[in-house]
């Protein structure tokens, strides 16, 4: 019974904490869901459309304005308009007006028809990535199609039925089947990533500034000298935080992710289990840093410029094979290395244990290592705080 | 400007942030752009027409066949077990029904939970099935007594020829470390900026600042905004060496990139202190500054359209200030744009601007006149 209650004690003792310092509870209470909805409606639709691009038709034919309808037609694409010259497409561009715009030469048409080779220029915007390879993908898609109805027209005048000239219009296509991503989206892509990193710099950051204020106020060194060490205080510390992100981790796989729909194929024992060793190896890594840091604010400085290198580094947007090998050795360190490719296996790809041992032992390994670490740090500050104070007691 | 120096934080934020992370991003994004991705193969055709295909895949820089499958490979699992990251499967009698005048299809499986591979692989499975295509059909045409020129024509006989503008090689590290420099950017300055004055009531020396300044909120201000302008103008500097030493081209706008950056980093200055002169509570302030500045980059616009957003989104998107600088910012360094192309978003900025300063000093003017007024009736 006492035990149980020195547990509860225990527990509420960090929940007032929380509750008291409006910064904590702003990042690990608040900010969690208000981030999850607030960044994750940015890619709510996913994918884009109603690409902004512009035309100069120089040739001014028949064919050059059908082509130009069957581009609009095209909901991935949005026409702005007609432009006089090469020049105004340019200054659309300039202005960032068009992602990109499509010039039909003179002569277009009677090229086609003579068979000569009838070209279009399609000039992209490429500041940016996403919206100018999807105006790609859109114009070369009708192009092609409108290659395939030439020919058709070609092999039906020549004899053939209509279904063998279908046969023959495209002898090989390309049946592309982007698994795990249907429609290859960016938001299918980014949100489950984005939601571990919310949770993972909520409890850094939150968790960091709770450890840095102890060290601040002297209740670190008063726990571990007095208070019953360095298992005591980490049990301490921890235990609400696992309690709050383990209730998380459920939310979000219950209803952050099926509100983005987003899939959680995964078996859901092994997915929780992960999520949570991930969670406690974040939960050592901000009291180990949070012990070297005796300032609240500068801790909240220090962590709030992790996100994008942790994010990053991590391999999940850019490959880690792809990195110089000493930024491999400093991925391979980061939690959120093993963790997302984990997710990615278990949540989107719809696997096992056995197919999560590698990133599993990874954590498992980075874990213990960061354990020691703490447990190392944390005895270095009771021994030297035990130090002061015989020192302090001795000259009195 | 002493004040700067001696502090912890302003070292932290101004000099080991900048130099380890921005370095760091560089590094990760110092090959530019993906190549030999490892893709497998499932030829159930063993034909010269399965072969000739393998050979596209092969030859093509973005892939490199590193599995080939067989029967006994399990196609649901693949992806998990294995590192490639597509499949490219022929179908048995290719070869056969395309000289059969029969349409085939070679399917294509690919990876895409990573969008950057799952782009690429797209782009290289229609380009390669387009040229095999055409091969195919130029030999039928050729067959029919097309000549050779004419059979390519009517194979393709629309051909688009892009020309990607301003990053012309798709280069990750030209697209991505600038915009991820200058968000960090804009939040070093907005957050030092934050604690400019607050710590000075915290402290207790906030009477000796306006006993220094005379009594006047514009003189504090100008003062921390110039000496922050001065260390903010370093950072500038260091974003220049970061450029070159990176090779990232900057379409020879050197003056009017610093004209920008430097307007940049005074807007958030000024926000940073409107928030400080306002709020006496540091770590409130530098709360607030956090959860305004860290979604800054997704808003943007960067990496996901405005367009692509829902309308609240693209409205908030409107309040900070790096979205207005970021497009200032491609026109300029990417497009290379002339200095007149980028008023429009210089003059958003002027108004985040003129806001804060105008704000900052309200706050300020009416602290300085409230203590004033304790000490006049403290005094009598």
């Amino acid at each position: 019974m006492g035990k149980g209650r020195n547990k509860a004690s225990v527990f509420t003792n960090e929940l007032k904490r929380v509750i008291d310092d409006h910064s904590i509870l702003l990042t690990v209470i608040i900010a969690p869901l208000l981030y999850a909805f607030f960044l994750g409606s940015i890619y709510y639709k996913k994918d884009i459309d109603q690409i902004n691009f512009a035309v100069v038709d120089y040739d001014n034919s028949m064919t050059s304005r059908k082509l130009t309808q069957l581009l609009k037609a095209n909901p991935k694409i949005n026409l702005i308009g007609y432009l006089e010259d090469y020049h105004e497409g340019v200054e659309k561009l300039y202005h960032l007006e068009a992602k990109g715009f499509l010039v039909f030469p003179h002569g277009f048409e009677k090229d086609l028809f003579r068979l000569e080779g009838a070209e279009i220029a399609l000039y992209l915007n490429t500041t940016r990535f996403l919206p100018s390879n999807d105006l790609n993908k859109a114009v070369n898609s009708v192009m092609m199609t409108a290659g395939s109805g030439i020919r058709l027209k070609y092999f039906v005048a020549n004899g053939k039925n209509p279904q063998q000239a279908m046969e023959l219009i495209n002898p090989i296509l390309a049946d592309v089947r982007p698994i795990y991503n249907p429609l290859n989206s960016y938001g299918g892509f980014l949100l489950p990533g984005l939601f571990f990193l919310i949770l993972q710099q909520t409890l850094l950051i939150g968790l960091g500034e709770s450890v840095s204020r102890d060290k601040e106020k002297g209740i670190l060194n008063s726990v571990l000298v007095e208070g019953g060490g360095i298992a005591h205080y980490l049990f301490n510390k921890t235990a609400y935080y696992i309690f709050l992100y383990s209730a998380y981790i459920v939310l979000f796989m219950a209803v952050v992710f099926p509100f983005f729909e987003i899939p959680v194929a995964g078996a859901i024992i092994p997915s929780f289990t992960i999520s949570l060793l991930f969670l406690l190896t974040i939960m050592l890594l901000a009291v180990l840093v949070g012990s070297y840091v005796n300032n609240q604010i500068r801790m909240m400085e220090i962590l709030a410029f992790t996100t994008y290198p942790f994010f990053l580094i991590s391999g999940y947007s850019w490959p880690v094979s792809a990195m110089p090998e000493p930024i491999q050795w400093i991925s391979y360190l980061v939690p959120t290395t093993p963790m997302l490719e984990a997710m990615s296996k278990l949540f989107i790809m719809g696997g096992g244990w056995t197919d999560v041992l590698g990133p599993f032992q990874h954590l498992l390994i980075l874990f213990g290592i960061l354990y020691v670490a703490v447990v190392v740090r944390l005895g270095w500050l009771s021994r030297r705080s035990k130090a002061q104070v015989s020192l302090h007691t001795f000259s009195r | 400007m002493a004040l700067i120096g001696s502090s912890k934080s302003n070292r932290n934020l101004l000099l080991i942030v900048p130099l380890v992370v921005f370095l760091l991003l560089g590094f990760i994004y110092q090959k530019g752009a993906l190549r030999e991705i490892p893709v497998a193969v499932f030829d159930e055709d063993h034909t010269t027409l399965s072969r000739t295909i393998i050979q596209f895949i092969d030859a093509s820089p973005a892939m490199k066949i590193t599995y080939s499958l067989s029967s006994q490979d399990d196609l649901t699992k693949f992806f998990l077990q294995h590192d490639e990251r597509a499949i490219f499967r022929i179908p048995r009698n290719l070869m056969n029904d395309v000289i059969k005048g029969k349409a085939s299809r070679v399917q294509v499986l690919t990876n895409s939970n990573n969008i950057v591979f799952g782009n690429i692989l797209l782009r290289e499975a229609y380009m390669i099935s387009g040229t095999v295509s055409a091969g195919a059909s130029i030999q039928r045409l050729q067959a029919e007594g097309l000549t050779e020129k004419q059979a390519f024509n009517l194979a393709l006989p629309i051909r688009v020829n892009s020309k990607p503008l301003f990053n012309p090689i798709y280069n990750y590290l030209y697209y991505l470390l600038p915009g991820l420099m200058t968000v960090l950017l804009q939040m070093i300055m907005f957050f030092v900026a934050t604690r400019a004055i607050n710590s000075e009531f915290v402290n207790g020396s906030f009477d000796d600042l306006v006993e220094i300044s005379g009594g006047s909120a514009l003189n504090i201000l100008v003062g921390k905004a110039l000496s922050y302008f001065f260390v903010g103008f370093g950072l500038i500097m260091f974003i220049a060496i970061v450029f070159m030493f990176f090779g990232i081209p900057f379409k020879e706008k050197e003056m009017e990139l610093i004209l920008l950056f430097s307007y940049f980093i005074l807007v958030n200055i000024f926000l940073g202190l409107m928030l400080s002169a306002t709020l006496d509570d540091e770590i409130m302030s530098l709360d607030i500054a956090f959860f305004y500045n860290s979604p800054a980059f997704v808003f943007s616009g960067f990496t996901f359209p405005l367009f692509g957003m829902p309308f609240f989104d693209t409205l908030y998107a409107q309040f900070i200030p790096y979205t207005h600088f970021l497009h200032a910012f491609f026109k300029l360094y990417q497009v290379g744009t002339p200095f007149s192309y980028i008023k429009p978003e210089l003059f958003v900025l002027s108004i985040f601007l003129f806001t804060a300063m105008f704000t900052a000093w309200l706050a300020l003017h009416i602290r300085i006149k409230g203590d004033q007024k304790v000490k006049q009736l403290s005094l009598a």
